[in-house]
């Protein structure tokens, strides 16, 4: 197989099920990278779109509804943010966020893990970039049944 | 005419202590007022439980308006000196000497199919020359994915033929998406500098939701190494090992082998009245629970000292002597319940932490000593509350009072409480006479194989199984529960339970970190209910039960916590209903369900003896 695909903006979401990873403003390629990487190693297929510098969770959430599998994943050059997002979240708060920095690598690659892993629906791995997720992974979650 | 009195009866459980406060009229007129239930503190029988009586008598006491000066009288149970204990001892285990086995789940193998070669470090691969070959590379995690794929294409490029590869990072399909010809890779092996260099290997990764064929077959892998049939029985135990597994490497070592081995569990004389037997431990559950059929009425049990089995009920003895005061040689074991299950184990030697299924046995056992130190209770909740406090009555026979009015209930009629370390059944003829029994092994026992046989190390966690249902949170906003039904949420669940397996517990959801499907744990959790809870309520009615007939009980009602279990009235009823007993969960006074019914009879029997 060849390396990933990097395809214009605006590639039509009616193709392949794809996640959809869309870069805002500069991003630097090998942290992007990084996210791809964890996407291939999980066997799902990505899709990188380049835009305009826009909020990293604002592009996750339009990836995620361009999406066939119905996950995004946005950047933000500007921000220095990488954001996983679902479509069934809507307007609710981005499911997990990542730092864009050299020092992040392996958490990028985690982000891009769990976004292969939402399409699957198979647990996440889920480490300090999940705002939900505290220090104490195995213990009772209280109210989580809203 | 005397004036009608006021008095409480107290149930202290082992988890719940229940009160019942009840005005008795000069004819020995009996009505309850009110109850309550709280938690108990300490253990049963200790003098930190008075905390929690006071606690409930308050409780039940405030919406009646009385004072708890104004009771006659508070009646304590007579507790039943029983208390269990549970232990697991394992009998098998999987050894593997020199290394010649690699077999596991990793989620996201590389490639697929079958590769035979010599294994060969991957620094090795650029000084073989063209024809070389074929071998199976390895590949440590100093190397990450882009230099092993160009590694290996560049050996592929000059002729190398390279059969598979043995990765240690979680890399294999990004290796593999980077190859120009595919082969199979297996990844996520731990202990990669384990595997022995320059020996034959076979490495195998079947399509996704398969198993792998030809290695599980111990035919095939005789083909693949020319094996003789010697050699071929003693791959069985690699075979059996890698059944069921998506990726799995053999490795021919001059002297590898991998053994099942027996573990000496140590040995248990049960000492019947009339006679005594010895078995093994290891000799399973069967063994333990016929030479315990053939000793019957058990009076002690003694086991070998220096042994697991000893030491677990050195144990027993020792809990129950701390708490009645007594010498721990005068504790006497007499009933044990013997289970057999099953224990994922880490294979001893093993490279990728793989785990074999160990044989295991499950043990329960009940001391009964002198009577528990209700006296001293008493005593110091006098001092505490200023009102006269004395012991009620039998435990069992307060419990079938309080059951009997349970509508559409008469003698005879056999009560059975579940509880946590013992199963109990009592019988009341229709004379009005009682009968009980006391047995090993209950709630606790069940909560041990849950935990062991899938593995959580987890107690608590094991015992949140036992209690509520499960479900799969199949997206963010929908769970999928045991029986097939969906429910949607309007907030999305919270992140960490996503495409897990989670326990309904009340007001929390709790995730389950292993992978077993859902169906799986279900089987667990249901099969250990059966092999405690349903075995043990036979063996305990059989017992109290005119000549041993079950179809002489006429009602069978469920007391205690254990009754208000989502499966196991069920699971008691279905069992119980070819002897056309009417089995159900308790309903005490026609408002309580299975709880209160101790409570209740105590306040009962005071009214009877008030007319007499």
């Amino acid at each position: 197989m060849p390396e990933p695909r990097y395809q214009p903006a605006g590639a039509s979401a009616a193709e392949r099920p794809a996640v959809l990873v869309w870069a805002g403003g500069r991003v630097a390629e090998g942290l992007m990278r990084e996210i791809l990487l964890g996407l291939e190693e999980e066997g799902i297929p990505a899709r990188v779109a380049l835009a305009g510098e826009r909020p990293a969770a604002l592009l996750a959430r339009r990836a995620a509804r361009g999406s066939r599998l119905e996950v995004g994943v946005g950047l933000g050059g500007g921000e220095g943010l990488a954001v996983l997002h679902h479509r069934d979240l809507g307007e609710r708060p981005p499911l997990m966020t990542a730092g864009l920095g050299e020092e992040r690598r392996a958490e990028l690659r985690r982000l891009g893990v769990n976004a292969a892993r939402l399409a699957k629906g198979d647990p996440l791995v889920l480490g300090e970039e999940c705002p939900a997720a505290g220090r104490d992974g195995g213990k009772p979650i209280s109210g989580g049944r809203p | 005419m005397a004036e009608p009195i006021y008095l409480a009866g107290v149930d202290v459980g082992n988890n719940t202590t229940e009160v019942a406060i009840a005005r008795v009229g000069a004819e020995g007129d009996v009505e309850v007022l009110g109850s309550a239930l709280t938690r108990t503190v300490g253990i049963k029988g200790t003098l930190r439980n008075a905390l929690g009586i006071i606690d409930a008598l308050d409780l039940a006491l405030a919406p009646l308006g009385l004072p708890r000066g104004r009771l006659d009288r508070v009646l304590l149970n007579e507790a039943t000196p029983v208390i269990g204990d549970v232990a697991m001892e394992t009998i098998t285990e999987t050894v593997i000497t020199e290394s010649a086995m690699i077999g596991h789940n990793p989620a996201t193998p590389g490639g697929r199919g079958l590769g035979l070669g010599e294994t060969a470090d991957f620094a090795e691969l650029d000084g073989l020359a063209a024809g070389a070959g074929p071998v199976i590379a390895i590949i440590p995690g100093g190397v990450d994915f882009e230099t092993a794929a160009r590694g290996l294409n560049a050996a592929m490029a000059r002729g190398v033929k390279v059969a598979g590869a043995i990765v240690q990072r979680d890399d294999g399909v990004l290796i593999h998406n980077r190859l120009r010809q595919p082969i199979p890779l297996v990844d996520e092996v731990r202990h990669i500098e384990l595997i022995p260099r320059h020996m034959p290997a076979a490495l195998e990764v079947a399509a996704p939701g398969r198993g792998i064929q030809k290695l599980a077959n111990p035919f095939d892998v005789a083909t693949l190494f020319g094996l003789g049939p010697e050699e071929t029985k003693r791959v069985v135990p690699i075979a059996r090992a890698l059944t069921g597994l998506r990726s799995a490497v053999v490795i021919k070592t001059p002297k590898g082998d991998i053994q099942a081995r027996r573990i000496p569990a140590g040995s248990l004389t049960l000492l019947g009245e009339r006679r005594q037997e010895t078995v093994r431990v290891e000799e399973g559950a069967e063994a333990v629970m016929a030479a315990l059929a053939k000793v019957r009425p058990l009076a002690e049990v003694r086991a070998e000292a220096g042994t697991n089995a000893g030491g677990m009920f050195e144990n027993v003895r020792q809990v129950m002597a701390e708490l009645t005061d007594q010498p721990v040689s005068a504790v006497q074991i007499q009933d044990i319940l013997a289970v057999d299950t099953v224990k994922p184990q880490p294979v001893l030697g093993g490279l990728a932490g793989e785990l074999a299924m160990g044989n295991a046995v499950g043990l329960a056992a009940m001391v009964k000593t002198h009577r528990l130190p209700m006296l001293r209770l008493a005593r110091k909740l006098t001092e505490e509350t200023g009102v006269a406090v004395g012991i009620g009555g039998v435990e069992a026979e307060m419990a079938i009072l309080g059951a009997l009015t349970t509508p559409g209930t008469e003698p005879p009629l056999a009560i059975l409480d579940l509880g946590g370390g013992s199963t109990d059944a009592s019988l009341m003829d229709a004379r009005g006479e009682v009968r009980s029994i006391h047995l090993a092994g209950a709630g606790d026992m069940v909560t041990l194989l849950i935990d062991t046989e899938l593995g959580l190390e987890d107690r608590d966690l094991a015992e949140s199984i036992k209690r509520h249902p499960l479900a799969k949170a199949e997206t963010l906003f929908n769970l999928r529960h045991e029986d097939g039904t969906v429910e949607f949420f309007d907030q999305p669940l919270d992140p960490r339970l996503f495409g897990r397996v989670v326990v309904l517990a009340e007001g929390e959801m709790l995730p389950l970190g292993t992978s077993h499907p859902l169906g799986r744990v279900a089987e667990v959790r249901r099969a250990a209910k059966q092999k405690v809870f349903v075995a043990n309520a036979l063996r305990a009615l059989q017992t109290v039960a005119p000549a041993g007939n079950l179809r002489l009980l006429g009602f069978v009602v469920l007391v205690g916590g254990s009754a208000l279990d989502f499966e196991i009235p069920g699971m008691i009823a279905d069992a119980l209903a070819e002897y056309g007993v009417v089995t159900g969960r308790a309903n005490v006074r026609g408002c309580e369900g299975p709880r209160n019914a101790v409570a209740t009879g105590l306040c009962l029997a005071q009214g009877r003896k008030r007319r007499a």
